[in-house]
C-alpha cells in the first residue's frame, strides 16, 4: 500500500483506513457481478469503517474542485482533457456523484494511479465536479489544492434557496482554505469571493472590448452590489448579469482578468479542414499575462468560453504553463448531452442540456443562429434531480429567440412547456405536445431537410431519459465513448 | 382602451417565474385587442396610484427585500395603502403578500413591519411548505368559472388573516397560507394575494381574466365583458396537475 497515502498515518490508522478500502472494495465486487452500477454504496460503506478515509486518500495531491451554478460540468471535462493532454493521468467522479460517498467510490475504483509512486507532471490530479450545496462540507474534507467557481445563476430554488445563500455557504468553503481560488470576473457574486483572500485568487473572464457596451436591458440577477446594496453601473456585459459591472458607492468593481478571453474569425486553414463544422466550434484569442495564444475549441457558445477559460486558468493554477495548456484545448469535447452531436440518417442531432433559465437563454441563443437548424423539440421533466418546480420557464426569455417553425414538446411537465411556448408567441397548431420523446424525436427529425440538425433542449432527467434510448436505437455507445 | 400594470421593483422581485403573471396579463390583452402598458417601478421612482388600473408584486430573496424595505414603507407606504382602500387592483405573490401585511415576525419574535395595507399577519418558521398545490375558489365558479386554482408553494412564513379580510381560496392540496387552518391567500377589496408561484396566472386563466376584468371595470364604467379565449393548453397543464398526484 505504499505510495496510496501521502499524509504520515500511524498503524492504527493505516489499519482501519486499509479495512475500509477493503470493504469498498469488495462491495464493488460484489454489486459488479450482481450487474448492478456501483457508485455511492462502497464508498459509503469504506466511509463507515474509517470516516477519514476520503481525507487520508486525498491528502497530499492535487486536487481540483469545481462548482458553480452552470458550467461545471463542461469545464470540469475540459480541464480534464487539458491535464491528460499535458500528460497527467487523472481521476474524475461521474456527474451527478458528488456526495462524499461518491467520490470515495470514484478513489476505490482507481487505486492502482493512486498508488504510483511519482510526482511532478506525471502525478495523479483529482478532478472533482461539486454540487454548490455540498461544497462548504467537501472543501473542508478533502482540502483541495485549486477551487474553481464558475459563475452564479438562478437555478431551481426549490433545491438550494437563494442565489446569495448559495455564494455564502461556498464562501464558507473557501474560508479556511489555502487553495488558489479561480473565480469568473465578470460575475459580481462570484468575483465578490475575493474579498479577504485576494492573494489566493485568480479571474477569468471575456475581454471587455468583445462585450456589448453598456448595460444589459435585461440584468435581473444580482443587479445589487454584494457589499452594499447599491445598484451596479455596467460599462459593458456579456450575458445575463455578467460584465463588466462597478458599484458607485462603495467602489467594488469587476477585478481585472488574469486570463481573459475574445471570439475571433476562425483560422481560413482550419475552417478548409473542418469545413461544414462551423456551428460545432469555435475560435478564441486567450491573452494571459501579456500572452496571446488562439485556440480552436470544439463547443461552440459563449458560455463555453467562459467555461474554457475556466479549466484553462485552474490548469494555470495547478501549474501548467499556460501556451501548451492552450494548444491543447482543442481536443477537448463536449460533455454528456452538452452540445453532443451525431449523425442520423444524412441529418445532425444535437443535445443540449437545459437546466435554468440562463442555460435555456444561452441554448436559444445558440440554435436560433445556427445555421444548420432543421426542427427543435424541448423536453420538461420535474423529477427529484430537475427540481419540482417549473416556474423557471417563466424567467426565460422565449419570446427573444422565438425558434422557427413547429416545435416537438415533450416530457412530464409538455403542457407547462407548450403554454409557455404559446404565450411567447409560438401557436398551438404549431406546438406538436407528444407523452413519447422517441417517437415526437422521429417526427421532428423528419422535418429536418437532409444536411440540418435537429436541436434537442431537455432538462436532466429528459436528457438521460432520451439520450439512453437514442443510444440503445442507434448503437451509439462507441460514438460517444470515443468523445471521452 | 387599455391596462395600464404597474410592476413594483422589477429587479428586486422577480423570483421563481412571477414575470410570468404579467407575460399572461399582457397577452391576455392584446389576444383581444386591448392594449397593455408595464411600467416597472423601482427603487427611488415615486408611485403615482392614478397612473396605474392595476399593480403587481411578486416575491423577493431576503438579500433584495431587505434592500427595497426602506423605499417601499417610507417613500411608496401612504400611496399603496390609499390605494387599497381606494380599490385599486393588486396581485401580490409571496414576499410581496407578506409585505402588503401589518408585520412579519422572525423566528426570534422580531417583528418587522409590512405596509398594513391588509390585515393579515406572518409568523417566521423554521421549516418550509413547498410543493405543487391545488385551491378552490368557491368565488370564481360563482361567475361561472372553475374555482380550481393550481400553483407551486414555497416559503417559510405562516401568514394568518384578520377579520375583513377572505381567503383567496380553500386548501386542497398543499399547505396554503399556514398550514391549519385550511385558507389560501387573500382577498381584501380590490387586493388579491397568494402563495402560489408557478406561475400563477397562465395556468388560472379564470383568476388573470378576472384581474384584467375588475381593473377595466374600474376605468371603464361602460365595460361590460372579456371575450373568451382558447384555454386549452393552460387546461391541460391544470389537469396534469390536478391528477399527477404530484
Amino acid at each position: 500500500m505504499a505510495g496510496l497515502f501521502r499524509s504520515r498515518l500511524t498503524l492504527p490508522e493505516r489499519a482501519r483506513a486499509s479495512l475500509a478500502i477493503q470493504t469498498g472494495r469488495a462491495l464493488t465486487f460484489l454489486l459488479r457481478r450482481l450487474g448492478r452500477g456501483a457508485t455511492a454504496l462502497p464508498g459509503k460503506a469504506a466511509l463507515v469503517v474509517d470516516p477519514l478515509l476520503l481525507k487520508r486518500l486525498t491528502a497530499g495531491r492535487t486536487v481540483y474542485l469545481v462548482t458553480g451554478t452552470n458550467g461545471k460540468t463542461t469545464t470540469v471535462r475540459i480541464l480534464c482533457s487539458i491535464l491528460e493532454s499535458l500528460g497527467t493521468p487523472v481521476i474524475t467522479n461521474p456527474s451527478g456523484a458528488n456526495l462524499d460517498s461518491g467520490l470515495t467510490t470514484t478513489l476505490l475504483d482507481h487505486l492502482p494511479l493512486l498508488r504510483q509512486k511519482t510526482t511532478g507532471e506525471n502525478d495523479v490530479a483529482i478532478v472533482f465536479e461539486i454540487d454548490e450545496a455540498f461544497f462548504a462540507k467537501l472543501a473542508v474534507s478533502l482540502g483541495p489544492s485549486i477551487c474553481v467557481v464558475t459563475n452564479f445563476f438562478r437555478d431551481q430554488l426549490d433545491r438550494y434557496g437563494e442565489l446569495a445563500h448559495t455564494r455564502d455557504l461556498i464562501a464558507k468553503g473557501l474560508a479556511d482554505s489555502s487553495a488558489r481560488v479561480v473565480l469568473c470576473a465578470d460575475d459580481s457574486l462570484c468575483a465578490s469571493l475575493a474579498r479577504g483572500r485576494e492573494d489566493q485568487c485568480l479571474f477569468f473572464g471575456l475581454d471587455q472590448a468583445a462585450m456589448q457596451s453598456g448595460p444589459s436591458g435585461a440584468v435581473t440577477e444580482s443587479a445589487f452590489c454584494t457589499f452594499c446594496g447599491t445598484r451596479y453601473q455596467y460599462q459593458a456585459h456579456a450575458y445575463g448579469h455578467l460584465g463588466h459591472f462597478t458599484c458607485p458607492d462603495c467602489g467594488f468593481t469587476r477585478p481585472q482578468p488574469d486570463l481573459s478571453f475574445a471570439p475571433a474569425a476562425p483560422d481560413p486553414r482550419e475552417q478548409q479542414a473542418t469545413s461544414g463544422e462551423n456551428s460545432e466550434s469555435q475560435t478564441l484569442l486567450f491573452h494571459y499575462h501579456g500572452e496571446t495564444i488562439r485556440a480552436e475549441l470544439a463547443i461552440p457558445g459563449l458560455h463555453n468560453g467562459y467555461n474554457a477559460s475556466a479549466a484553462l486558468l485552474a490548469a494555470i493554477a495547478g501549474g501548467q504553463a499556460f501556451a501548451p495548456a492552450a494548444d491543447v484545448l482543442g481536443q477537448a469535447r463536449a460533455a454528456f448531452g452538452r452540445m453532443e452531436r451525431f449523425q442520423v440518417d444524412g441529418r445532425e442531432v444535437c443535445l443540449i442540456l437545459v437546466k435554468n433559465p440562463v442555460g435555456m437563454d444561452r441554448a436559444l441563443d445558440y440554435v436560433s443562429h445556427a445555421t444548420d437548424f432543421g426542427a427543435a423539440m424541448l423536453l420538461l421533466n420535474a423529477n427529484d434531480p430537475d427540481g419540482r418546480d417549473v416556474s423557471w420557464i417563466w424567467d426565460v426569455d422565449f419570446e427573444t429567440h422565438l425558434l422557427p417553425g413547429p416545435l416537438g414538446v415533450s416530457g412530464i411537465r409538455a403542457a407547462d412547456m407548450a403554454l409557455r411556448l404559446n404565450y411567447a408567441g409560438k401557436p398551438a397548431t404549431e406546438l406538436d405536445v407528444e407523452p413519447d420523446a422517441l417517437a415526437l424525436f422521429d417526427r421532428q427529425l423528419a422535418l429536418c431537410p437532409s444536411g440540418t440538425c435537429l436541436y434537442i433542449l431537455p432538462n436532466y432527467t429528459a436528457m438521460l431519459d432520451l439520450r439512453a434510448s437514442l443510444v440503445r436505437r442507434y448503437h451509439l455507445r462507441e460514438f460517444w465513448r470515443k468523445g471521452g | 382602451m387599455e391596462l395600464r400594470i404597474c410592476h413594483l421593483y422589477p429587479d428586486l422581485l422577480n423570483l421563481y417565474g412571477d414575470r410570468g403573471n404579467l407575460l399572461t396579463l399582457k397577452q391576455r390583452c392584446q389576444w383581444r385587442g386591448i392594449d397593455c402598458t408595464i411600467t416597472p417601478i423601482s427603487l427611488g421612482d415615486p408611485f403615482a396610484a392614478s397612473d396605474y388600473d392595476l399593480v403587481f408584486m411578486g416575491g423577493g430573496q431576503d438579500y433584495e427585500q431587505n434592500l427595497l424595505y426602506e423605499d417601499l414603507i417610507e417613500q411608496k407606504g401612504d400611496a399603496i395603502r390609499a390605494a387599497v382602500e381606494d380599490g385599486l387592483v393588486f396581485l401580490c405573490i409571496c414576499g410581496g403578500y407578506q409585505l402588503m401585511g401589518r408585520y412579519y415576525e422572525e423566528q426570534d419574535g422580531h417583528r418587522i413591519d409590512g405596509l398594513g395595507a391588509i390585515d393579515v399577519r406572518t409568523i417566521g418558521r423554521p421549516d418550509r411548505l413547498i410543493g405543487n398545490t391545488i385551491h378552490e375558489a368557491a368565488w370564481l365558479s360563482g361567475q361561472g368559472s372553475d374555482p380550481v386554482l393550481v400553483g407551486f408553494e414555497n416559503h417559510s412564513g405562516r401568514t394568518y388573516l384578520g377579520p375583513g379580510v377572505r381567503p383567496l381560496a380553500k386548501v386542497r392540496k398543499g399547505g396554503g397560507n399556514n398550514g391549519d387552518d385550511q385558507t389560501e391567500g387573500a382577498i381584501y377589496k380590490n387586493a388579491y394575494c397568494t402563495y402560489s408561484h408557478g406561475s400563477f396566472l397562465p395556468k388560472n386563466p379564470a383568476m388573470a381574466d378576472h384581474l384584467i376584468e375588475t381593473a377595466l371595470k374600474r376605468r371603464y364604467p361602460e365595460f361590460e365583458e372579456l371575450l373568451p379565449l382558447d384555454d386549452q393548453l393552460a387546461e391541460n397543464a391544470r389537469k396534469y396537475l390536478v391528477n399527477c398526484n404530484c
